[in-house]
């Protein structure tokens, strides 16, 4: 791993971090359109530095990548439930709580992708960003 | 005008030209066989007319058939221009449609179609029971469908999305006069 | 028999045996319609609920296994891996299974959000469990792609030589890293079944939230966007799964052989944008749509025809014309199988085109054309698909006699049971009606009669899969 690309995966990974704590210090009101998006954007940090920091080895086929891979991009769209944004807006710390998983489950999906086969972690990382941006459209959404 | 009757004969004869090719090719395998080397090079030959017919085809038939997209105008304005359009309300509901009872002969309406519920279709069939227009009938939303009836009669709207199982028995009508 | 084939009978079997099923609840929809029986709504629309969703899913189960057996010849693939994505889908099956008989769930297959929640004359347990069913189904079918992705990444040289890019514009591509065209068929299947799969996880996390708890709502332009392009391309991708195996018996019956070229690669990259957004044409009747999109959608669907006729089909063609092609029940039923795509996909061009859709969509026009490709075209690639296996395994095939029978009573009942559909649709005979108006019950009448010559010749189709199967193994795996 090239030091340019180890001092990227840290700084994003970091910048994601201090991300997923904003609620601590704002409570600013947010539509739910608005948080899918917010999410979307976490998880492309997530995404992106699974993608810098993952080894560029051939890849195991293991079964275990494989259900990280599949299951967490599930388990991300069940995070964004919209109807729990309103508890989250009033618990920050439960709210940094589900920032933090999300935020995991997108690092996971990526790198474990990377690990089942190298440029699945490419997809998989492509596409649960597209879920939270898909969600946005219509999850807890009405015009 | 109810193009319905019209598309069968085309595909009928679309369909029996594709197949009798089709045929021909298998019948083929009946003459004494060529080594590929010289079937391919011609085939090849031959797609790539069939490659240029078809796509400058297709896109010409997008590009002509155009004006007969039923979408209304875009602009709002086009429409209030029209100062002689009719405008009406549908709503539909599981199981039936508030509609007027009469509508006019010859003039532009323009239908303005929602639901209070789940997604139905509001499909129009002209007195020889031809659908002439339709257009969904969705929650939250309003579509707006022009249409001008120049056959008058009786005229029967029917469901065209399947809205739960009265969905069949999901019509009503109005005259045309 | 090797622990590959196992698994590619394992799908298969369970493929038909769905099939036969669900083509038993069709006959007997279609004899309602005709008005030879009365069920009631209720169960008619259940059985079309469980009908749609089985057949899809059948055809789906036949051609996973099918492509996944090809790709095992190719290389290292996971037995395991490929028996977890069935138990899933399995489970799906038997979870919508029971939120119809005997839950009730009738929404249609298409759950078009708001319809599995209101008005329900069902629990709403059936709801939730048809629900998880359906995302069972979605995640069994992604892990399948993940895995096929992931075989052809590796093994052609990741994204580059899997596509087939590196061919195209490398000039030193090496030729044994140079996918085969069912590798093509299988990279392209798989980067458009996972963003298929990612969008039903999303609808349908979208729609249990809903279940779970109601004050979740659903924009219901958004659902109907994200459902169709979930069922469209995951039927339409059933048809391209298949053709992996109509490019490797196709060479093999004709002796000649099939190269994957610039074009063959370039009309799958094609095929995959078409696939993904050719699924506006289901609303081309929303006219609050962003107008674009339906333009986009006609565009997409009009031109799909091109990797399909000029590359696939003519290939095929090529390869047949003036062969010494072996014509058994095998290869009658894998070039049959081209020809019912290519007929379904002329009712489908002609639906697509907005102006005709605006008379024939929703109309029996829509089951007309996409039963003639369904049953037509992937149900006889399946059939194609057993009998080369049994056909190789045997060294035998059938009695020239014994194809006339099945070639009169399968395709001729079908070609009755087709025109039933085509007749009435373009009668602006609506679709999805338990009863319908003239001239429907007359239609399905003739309907009915094609069915069950159909089903007749499909008995003796399998009766004689079943002799070929028990005669001794000339060629043991």
């Amino acid at each position: 791993m090239s030091p340019l690309r180890r001092i990227a995966a840290y700084l994003i990974g970091a910048l994601t971090l201090a991300g997923a704590l904003a609620p601590l210090v704002s409570n600013e009101d947010v539509s739910i359109p608005e948080h899918h998006l917010l999410h979307a954007v976490l998880l492309a940090g997530a995404v992106t530095t699974a993608l810098l920091a993952s080894p560029d080895t051939a890849g195991d086929r293991n079964g275990a990548w494989l259900v990280a891979v599949v299951g967490s991009p599930l388990l991300v769209m069940f995070l964004m439930w919209p109807s729990s944004y309103a508890y989250l807006d009033a618990h920050p710390i439960a709210h940094v709580g589900d920032h933090l998983s999300i935020a995991l489950l997108g690092f996971l999906c990526t790198w474990s992708g990377q690990r089942y086969a190298r440029g699945i972690g490419w997809i998989g990382g492509v596409a649960t960003v597209s879920m939270a941006v898909l969600a946005a459209g219509g999850f807890g959404v009405v015009r | 005008m109810a193009k319905g009757p019209l598309v069968l004969p085309v595909f009928l004869v679309l369909a029996a030209a594709a197949m009798a090719v089709m045929l021909l090719v298998a019948l083929s395998t009946r003459l004494s066989p060529l080594p590929y080397s010289q079937v391919q090079p011609n085939g090849y030959k031959l797609r790539r007319w069939w490659f240029v017919i078809l796509s400058v085809g297709l896109v010409a038939i997008f590009a002509v058939t155009l004006p007969w997209f039923p979408y209304p105008p875009l602009r709002a304005a086009a429409h209030a221009a029209k100062n002689d359009t009719l405008y009406v309300k549908i709503t539909a509901q599981q199981y039936g449609f508030t509609m007027p009872s009469v509508l006019p002969l010859d003039r532009r309406i323009v239908f303005e179609v929602t639901s209070l519920d789940v997604n139905h279709g509001f499909g129009i069939y002209d007195p020889r029971g031809q659908i002439v227009a339709q257009v969904q009938a969705m929650p939250d939303y309003v579509n707006h469908l022009p249409v001008t009836f120049t056959r008058a009669g009786r005229y029967t709207v029917r469901c065209l999305e399947y809205c739960g199982i009265g969905h069949a028995s999901m019509q009503g009508g109005f005259d045309v006069r | 028999m090797t622990s590959a084939r196992r698994v590619l009978w394992i799908y298969l079997l369970t493929g038909i045996a769905v099939f036969t099923l669900m083509m038993l609840l069709g006959i007997a929809m279609r004899a309602e319609q005709a008005r030879w029986v009365a069920f009631g709504p209720q169960i008619f629309y259940a059985m079309l609920t469980l009908h749609g969703g089985g057949m899809i899913t059948s055809v789906a189960l036949c051609g996973m296994g099918g492509l996944w057996y090809l790709m095992r010849r190719e290389g290292e693939l996971s037995a395991r891996a490929a028996l977890a994505a069935y138990a899933l889908v399995v489970l799906g099956v038997v979870a919508v299974l029971l939120s119809v008989f005997p839950g009730g769930f009738a929404a249609g297959w298409t759950f078009l959000y708001p319809l599995p929640f209101v008005g329900a004359t069902w629990a709403s347990w059936a709801t939730g469990t048809f629900l998880i069913g359906i995302m069972l189904v979605s995640l069994g079918w992604t892990a399948w792609c993940f895995q096929i992705l992931a075989f052809t990444l590796t093994r052609y040289g990741g994204w580059g030589g899997a596509s087939g890019w590196n061919l195209v514009f490398k000039r030193d591509a090496e030729p044994h890293a140079v996918p085969p065209p069912q590798s093509i068929a299988a990279f392209v299947v798989a980067v458009d079944g996972i963003l298929t799969g990612m969008a039903g996880m999303t609808i349908g996390t979208a729609l249990i939230a809903h279940w779970l708890s109601p004050s979740v709502l659903i924009d219901p332009l958004w659902a109907k966007n994200v459902t169709f392009f979930f069922g469209h391309a995951f039927a339409n991708l059933t048809i391209y799964m298949a053709l992996g195996w109509v490019y490797v018996g196709m060479a093999r019956y004709t002796g000649r052989e099939y190269h994957t070229t610039k074009i063959l690669a370039i009309a799958w990259w094609a095929t995959l944008i078409f696939v993904a957004v050719a699924y506006f044409h289901h609303l081309y009747m929303d006219f609050v749509q962003y107008r674009p999109l339906q333009y986009v959608g006609e565009i997409a669907s009009y031109l799909s025809a091109i990797p399909a006729t000029a590359v696939s089909v003519w290939g095929s063609m090529l390869l047949v014309y003036r062969s010494r092609m072996r014509w058994t029940l095998g290869s009658i039923f894998l070039f049959t199988g081209l020809i019912g795509w290519v007929v379904g996909g002329i009712g489908a061009l002609l639906d697509a085109s907005i102006p005709l859709n605006f008379d024939l969509h929703n109309t029996l026009w829509v089951p007309a054309h996409f039963h003639t490709y369904l049953l037509g075209g992937v149900f006889l690639f399946a059939l194609g698909l057993i009998y080369m296996q049994l056909e190789e395994r045997s060294g035998r095939c059938s009695p020239p006699l014994l194809r006339w029978v099945v070639g009169l009573t399968t395709f001729g009942g079908m070609a009755v049971f087709l025109l039933g559909f085509y007749v009435a649709g373009a009668n602006g005979v609506p679709r999805r009606y338990a009863l319908e108006p003239s001239p429907g019950p007359l239609t399905a009448s003739w309907a009915t009669v094609g069915a069950l010559l159909l089903l007749l010749g499909l008995l003796v189709v399998l009766i004689e899969a079943i002799r070929l199967a028990r005669l001794p193994a000339e060629n043991p795996a």
